[in-house]
């Protein structure tokens, strides 16, 4: 099994924290939009699709979630919180190492090898809490044998990974993930793209929302270590938005469709 | 204007001195190298969880990596976790960590990682000694905005691996 360089690439999005249900979710046809107005007429040949998790996660926080339905008695409390409620509990209960984070990984990897085994390039892009499950199963699939021989990329099931206010700047997920699975002696890298708002409060974990500066975040990954194989940038965003409206901005920015698409076609 | 401007870069300062993954202390874990009795830097053993909540599974490991001061930690793993996660514990080198209790039989440390207000994560590790097993307490608290997650985990595992 190896990639075929000239079929069409494949996005496969991973969405982040939710309020809607697996039902509701559309990513992939924000990506895409996001690309062809990027592209105007160029020719570039992708599909979109989407992982969806949001099902399985809810009902691994049922009792936050019932929490949820009591604060929407409160007119002013429910209306308010409702959202950014149901994004913290997402955020603070997901602990990576439970049998539900687990099945949601398991998924996404099996949906990396399907698109892996249909030869198709694959490209990750991961928003939220879902750059967190990104991030462990494409290190877990460097880690496996036969995957991701560095010095030849028809053999990595994932071309390169592109997260968006990714919160994995935070201790509570930082903490455990000290080092990247290094892809070994060779010359291709495998790149990161990180794009984070400076007003996004799930990046900096401030509940005001303060904005940032000169904040290091997956860069802080790397190491001078030849065999790492980590090309990792992060690249600052002003959407002009605030607090949790700076997190979902990121579908509609044109420098994240310029970069993506840098991403996938060099 | 410019004695407001001082005290907001000052506040700013103090809100966010946890960014950047914490800073870096000296790590006294000669007390801890004694504790474990070992000479290698990493112990690796395997146990099962007791009085822990089902979805963390039923296998647990105790990793010690007493290496070097800028990456040593002391951490419980469960069998669901990531393969690149270390597992929850205390990290030496993120922050400032409290060793409140080591003797023979026990030690128990805490740390608490504050990555401005209302986000941080708290730890407490407590590893026992009793008829050949090391039995391990931790019990995590991770803090984001006005919510706070405790979880508290238990695991045994034979001294002699």
């Amino acid at each position: 099994m190896a990639v075929d360089p000239t079929k069409s690439r494949t996005v496969l999005v991973i969405h982040g924290v939710q309020t809607a249900d697996d039902a509701q979710l559309d990513q992939h046809v924000l990506i895409k939009d996001l690309l062809q107005s990027r592209l105007g007429n160029q020719p570039f040949e992708f599909t979109t699709e989407l992982y969806r998790y949001e099902d399985i996660n809810d009902a691994a926080q049922a009792k936050y979630l019932r929490l949820l339905q009591l604060l929407q008695y409160v007119p002013v409390a429910g209306s308010l919180a409702a959202d950014a409620f149901d994004l913290v509990a997402d955020v603070v209960t997901a602990r990576s190492d439970t049998s539900t984070a687990a099945a949601i990984r398991a998924g996404f990897a099996a949906k990396i090898l399907d698109i892996y085994a249909s030869q198709h390039p694959c490209y990750v892009v991961a928003h939220s809490l879902g750059s967190i499950y990104a991030f462990d199963v494409i290190n877990e699939l460097i880690q496996t044998s036969g995957l991701f021989d560095r010095n030849d990329r028809t053999r990595w099931p994932v071309q390169g990974l592109l997260t968006l206010g990714s919160p994995i700047g935070l201790p509570m997920f930082r903490g455990e993930r000290r080092w990247l699975a290094p892809l070994g002696a060779g010359d291709a890298f495998f790149r990161w793209v990180n794009y984070w708002d400076r007003n996004d409060p799930v990046v900096s974990g401030a509940i005001l929302g303060s904005t940032l500066d000169d904040y290091r975040i997956a860069e802080n990954y790397l190491t001078d270590s030849p065999r790492q194989g980590w090309d990792i940038q992060d690249k600052p965003l002003d959407t002009g938005k605030q607090w949790l409206m700076a997190h979902v901005a990121y579908w509609q920015h044109p420098l994240v469709g310029d970069g993506f698409l840098d991403l996938i076609m060099n | 204007m410019r004695f407001c401007r001082k005290h907001r870069l000052l506040l700013l300062m103090l809100i966010y001195s946890g960014l950047g993954f914490g800073v870096p202390t000296v790590a006294d874990i000669k007390p801890l190298r004694a504790f474990f009795s070992v000479d290698q830097d990493h112990i690796k053993l395997t146990g099962v969880f007791f009085d822990t909540p089902a979805e963390y599974g039923k296998q647990c490991e105790l990793w010690v990596d007493l290496s070097s001061d800028a990456g040593a930690y002391i951490s419980l793993r469960g069998e669901y976790a990531p393969k690149n996660s270390v597992g929850e514990g205390i990290y030496f080198a993120d922050a400032e960590y409290k060793l409140a209790e080591v003797n023979e039989q026990s030690i128990l440390l805490s740390q608490t990682i504050i990555n401005g207000f209302g986000n941080d994560v708290a730890t407490e590790l407590k590893i026992s000694k009793q008829n050949g097993y090391w039995l391990i307490d931790v019990k995590t608290s991770r803090t984001l905005w006005w919510l706070t997650d405790t979880v508290i985990k238990h695991c045994k595992v034979a001294m002699n691996g």
